[in-house]
């Protein structure tokens, strides 16, 4: 609550900030802010220990604070931060884009901890109507004019289909308190199963969470609005709002509709949307020509991986989710700032516009392999620790989707080779990136959190998390 | 599903009202009179909301919905000049496709209200959906999400003038992707 907050007052503050004439560095702040944000995750986290938050759970609060919340609350933190740390130099454009993002960062906030169906659907607004703006914030780019209004439509169309949803499973539970409805929906399966409703309502909420972690069939805006938007804003969407909405889908799915029953019905829905995820995302990925692209439809590949943690039991799977997460946005990050500062020299994203790149720039050139390795889910990365993790804890109860995702993280190699190719084994000179000292410091600590968690996973996952039902 | 006999007929004849006008706002070509038809639909869907004792939301969605946006449309088409011939081309694939999953649709939710009657036939308590009751439960048990539905607001109003304000700082974007297209 506190980081909820503390990060909601400094938007407002940082906002009025910019209403004077002269020019004020608000970065720093931002980034202040954050780190205050997450030094109150492990006060909670300790204050914290009440065993499980059902009975505990103030009514009209509608939001607890439990420590599966803190941990995702801590990872979008993070990835916060190294979004505003390695882009600020260049595309800083005034305290209302910050105020935006941080804005956009409390809807992220709320999607971790919220217990009740209309913090949910507020979580969800408040992430993505700054986006909406933000994916649109150069005026004068025509592909980011397509992006915004692309993200627009989507994004109001599912919030739709998401309303359709929270109504039907209404009618069909009589609550939208997840900790109601999670009583009442086995208390139903003596009476028959759960209702027509629910189940339409259930099936409706998970396809407007598709839409926004970008799953398939629900993906095709993603490739468009992840190329038109400023660098910035595509690694906060790419990063922050779906781990956000990952955490929104396992909360829901994994505590409201958790009983063996109801989980019987949707799980094989959502096992065969996994599947599609992942071979559409990497198979498409093998096709674009642009790294930007390339990007996109990686992290739908990755979003199929990571819908592996819903479908898995949630005690096993909780903490393979947080590795997976951590592990995608350190590693997107990196991989972003490079493209972004080629795109500086170069003017596109062009795989042969890192031709050289390696060989001109020796650490970068190293930080990019260990993104990439990351990304792959190569050993001895963040990457693979939550790759192996996830997979086996989803192993037990789906086999055939297991497999499908190794096949997947197979291709995957492909494209990921390819970049690794342009950037070393190509000939031609690269031209030379001097990062700022503050962008070091930024690329440092994601190359910390990948190598870190890739050597001793057990650092998160010894974490004790009280029994999550 | 109760008999048709059951049914009060103010219902009826507002549900046929409202589904009539919306076949029109599909299935007409010019975009003036769908939104007309559409002006329609919301005035008869407020009355089913009168009808569930729900007053307050019906002038609401009065005020809004058929005051407020679509004036907002009627004026974006004015403007647009949109007629007949820029309608963007229809193929039949498209169509088929639509008409196929709609009726998916329409048969699920038909399937699970009917599966389901009893639950959502209750009739409402008296004095649910006026203004005092709503008042109460907004600033007791919703009270966190009504305030917090102050950052979705903030949000959108910083946004909406930071998309509609002129500034110079934009120009110097377009130089680093020099990706302006037109």
């Amino acid at each position: 609550m506190r980081s909820l907050l503390l990060i909601f007052l400094g938007a407002i503050a940082i906002l009025f900030a910019g209403l004077g004439k002269k020019e004020i560095r608000m970065l720093p702040w931002a980034i202040a802010l954050l780190l205050g944000a997450l030094v109150f995750i492990p006060m909670d986290w300790i204050a914290n220990e009440q065993p499980d938050w059902v009975n505990h759970i103030v009514p009209y609060f509608m939001m607890v604070f439990d420590r599966s919340a803190l941990a995702f609350m801590a990872v979008i933190i993070i990835a916060a931060m190294l979004v505003l740390g390695l882009f600020g130099q260049r595309e800083i454009t005034g305290s209302d884009q910050l105020g935006l993002i941080l804005f956009s960062l409390c809807g992220a906030l709320i999607l971790c901890s919220f217990t009740h169906m209309v913090m949910l659907f507020l979580g969800i607004e408040a992430l993505s109507i700054p986006l909406f703006v933000l994916a649109g914030s150069r005026k004068k780019d025509l592909r980011s004019n397509e992006a915004a209004i692309k993200y627009f439509l989507m994004g109001a169309f599912s919030t739709a289909i998401f309303l359709m949803g929270c109504a039907f499973v209404y009618g069909g539970t009589g609550t939208l308190d997840l900790s109601v409805m999670q009583r009442v929906i086995p208390g139903s399966a003596a009476m028959g199963g759960m209702t027509g409703l629910a189940k339409t309502g259930v099936v409706l909420l998970m396809t407007g969470l598709c839409f926004k972690i970008a799953a398939v069939p629900f993906h095709f805006w993603s490739p468009d609005v992840y190329e038109g938007s400023p660098n910035r804003t595509t690694l906060f969407m790419a990063t922050v709002v779906k781990i956000a909405s990952f955490s929104a889908f396992f909360r829901l799915f994994n505590f409201a509709f958790s009983s063996p029953l109801a989980h019987g019905n949707w799980s094989f829905v959502l096992a065969i949307l996994a599947a599609a995820t992942i071979l559409v995302g990497n198979i498409g990925a093998l096709a674009q020509r642009n790294l930007k692209r390339t990007m996109a439809y990686s992290s739908i590949a990755h979003a199929g991986y990571m819908l592996l943690a819903i479908l898995a039991n949630p005690l096993e799977s909780f903490w393979a989710l947080i590795v997976y997460s951590l592990a995608y946005a350190g590693s997107s990050a990196v991989v972003f700032y490079i493209l972004n500062k080629v795109q500086e020299k170069k003017g596109n994203t062009e795989f042969e516009s890192f031709n050289g790149f390696g060989r001109a720039n020796r650490w970068l050139g190293i930080l990019l392999i260990l993104a990439l390795f990351s990304m792959a889910g190569i050993p001895v990365t963040a990457g693979f620790a939550g790759k192996f993790l996830l997979f086996s804890a989803a192993f037990t109860g789906f086999k055939w989707l297991v497999i499908v995702a190794l096949l997947g993280s197979a291709i995957s190699i492909a494209y990921y080779f390819r970049v690794f190719r342009h950037a070393f084994l190509t000939e031609a000179d690269g031209d030379i990136i001097k990062p700022e000292w503050q962008d070091s410091v930024f690329l440092a600590i994601a190359a910390t959190v990948l190598l870190l968690i890739g050597i001793w996973p057990a650092l998160i996952t010894g974490l004790q998390l009280f029994e999550l039902h | 599903m109760p008999e048709l006999s059951k049914i009060p007929w103010p219902f009826l004849i507002l549900s046929f009202i409202s589904i009539l006008c919306a076949l029109y706002v599909v299935t007409s070509n010019s975009p003036i009179r769908s939104v007309l038809a559409l002006i329609l639909t919301f005035f008869s869907i407020s009355a089913h909301y009168v009808m569930l004792n729900a007053q307050f939301l019906a002038i609401v969605n009065l005020i809004v919905y058929a005051g407020a946006i679509m004036v907002l449309f009627l004026f974006v088409l004015m403007l647009l000049n949109l007629n007949k011939e820029t309608e963007p081309l229809k193929s039949n694939k498209w169509l088929i496709g639509a008409a196929v999953s709609a009726g998916l649709l329409l048969l699920v939710f038909t399937a699970s209200i009917q599966t389901s009657s009893e639950h959502i036939m209750r009739h409402p308590e008296a004095g649910t959906g006026l203004v005092k009751s709503l008042g109460k439960v907004l600033f007791t048990d919703y009270l966190v999400p009504f305030e917090l539905s102050g950052i979705l607001f903030l949000a959108a109003m910083v946004g909406a003038v930071m998309l509609g304000k002129r500034d110079a700082a934009n120009e110097s974007d377009t130089e680093i992707t020099g990706r302006e297209e037109v």
